[in-house]
């Protein structure tokens, strides 16, 4: 927390007026634990938030915010086929990326799955073969059958 | 809880036209009395204004996700308006003008004129760099750390024209209304 003096706490508040809340966040605890501390500086605050309800009505005049926004003209300035807006009106959680990871993840485990299929296939294929040759030895008299290999 | 503006703005940014909505009607009225205070009139503040979510809409996919929305979107008001001071012709000039009124009602504009002809004539006498940091700063819900990000200046050099500016305005007013000032002696300590 910055060092605040009274000094500095005046000029603050000449320059951001009597709301703390509006002052730079960098010098707001520090002003705040030397007002709690300094009650004499109330007054400073008062004196300028006349001003600022002065400025605050100017610049806020609920008839300055009635526009005569259009905003369809904008909207139709984006042309074409809304492809994000509609992904996001199926996805609305948030970032887009978590459904593709998903996709992928899904993607991966097929691929993957599809290749132990594959081993799986010729794991069986073999033990078929081996089936059969016991099939065939016993057949022929196996203990006394040498198979050369 | 409410959206954040930079929430709003990523979502228009992926073309999320009811966020746009949702965006334009949070910032459309204190954007509108910014361009206002700043251009004097009510016409060049509805095409700035208009010119300025055009802007939102189109280039929302290159803001950078890290900054202010907020202060983006009034950067884009600001930047506008001093496009169009800088367009007029030089014997027009703002300060000092006459502002057009909103009411149509002459009693009232009448009234309206008598109570704010003070506040109005003091913040166009501003040279333009003070009226613009007053009137960002005093638009509703701004901070001093956002009008400095709108402007584009540091937070020490935004105190030195908030400083400055608020010091002429007090005199000024001093002048106009001096029951006034001896009755709430505005400013002093």
């Amino acid at each position: 927390m910055t060092e605040m003096t009274i000094t500095r706490f005046r000029e603050l508040a000449d320059a951001f007026g009597g709301n703390l809340e509006r002052w730079p966040e960098q010098e707001r605890d520090a002003a705040l634990a030397l007002l709690s501390k300094t009650p004499d500086l109330s007054p400073v605050l008062h004196a300028s938030s006349e001003l600022d309800a002065l400025l605050d009505g100017f610049m806020n005049d609920a008839e300055l915010h009635d526009t005569g926004f259009m905003r369809d003209p904008i909207l139709e300035q984006g042309g074409g086929f809304d492809i994000r807006g509609l992904l996001n009106s199926l996805w609305p959680f948030g970032g887009l990326w978590q459904p593709a990871a998903g996709l992928a993840v899904a993607s991966l485990a097929g691929f993957l799955v599809g290749v132990n299929i594959d081993d799986l296939s010729a794991t069986e294929a073999s033990t078929a073969y081996t089936d059969q040759l016991t099939i065939v030895e016993r057949a022929l008299g196996a203990d006394a059958l040498e198979i050369d290999q | 809880m409410a959206e954040s503006d930079n929430d709003l703005l990523s979502l228009v940014a992926n073309g999320d036209r009811a966020a746009f909505d949702r965006l334009v009607y949070r910032h459309r009225g204190p954007a509108s009395a910014f361009a206002y205070r700043m251009l004097g009139n009510r016409s060049d503040a509805d095409e700035i204004l208009q010119e300025c979510f055009a802007r939102v809409w189109s280039n929302a996919p290159r803001w950078n996700p890290d900054g202010s929305a907020k202060s983006w979107i009034y950067r884009i008001v600001h930047n506008l308006c001093i496009d169009r001071l800088r367009a007029r012709r030089p014997t027009v000039d703002i300060e000092g003008r006459e502002f057009e009124d909103t009411k149509p009602n002459p009693e009232q504009q009448l009234a309206r004129k008598r109570a704010e002809t003070g506040i109005h004539d003091a913040v166009a006498r501003l040279p333009e760099r003070q009226r613009i940091a007053v009137s960002l700063f005093h638009l509703k819900d701004m901070t001093a750390d956002e009008v400095a990000n709108t402007m584009e200046i540091s937070v020490d050099a935004l105190e030195s024209l908030l400083r400055r500016a608020r010091a002429k305005l007090k005199e000024i007013v001093r002048e106009q209304q001096p029951d006034a000032y001896a009755r709430t002696a505005v400013g002093e300590h």
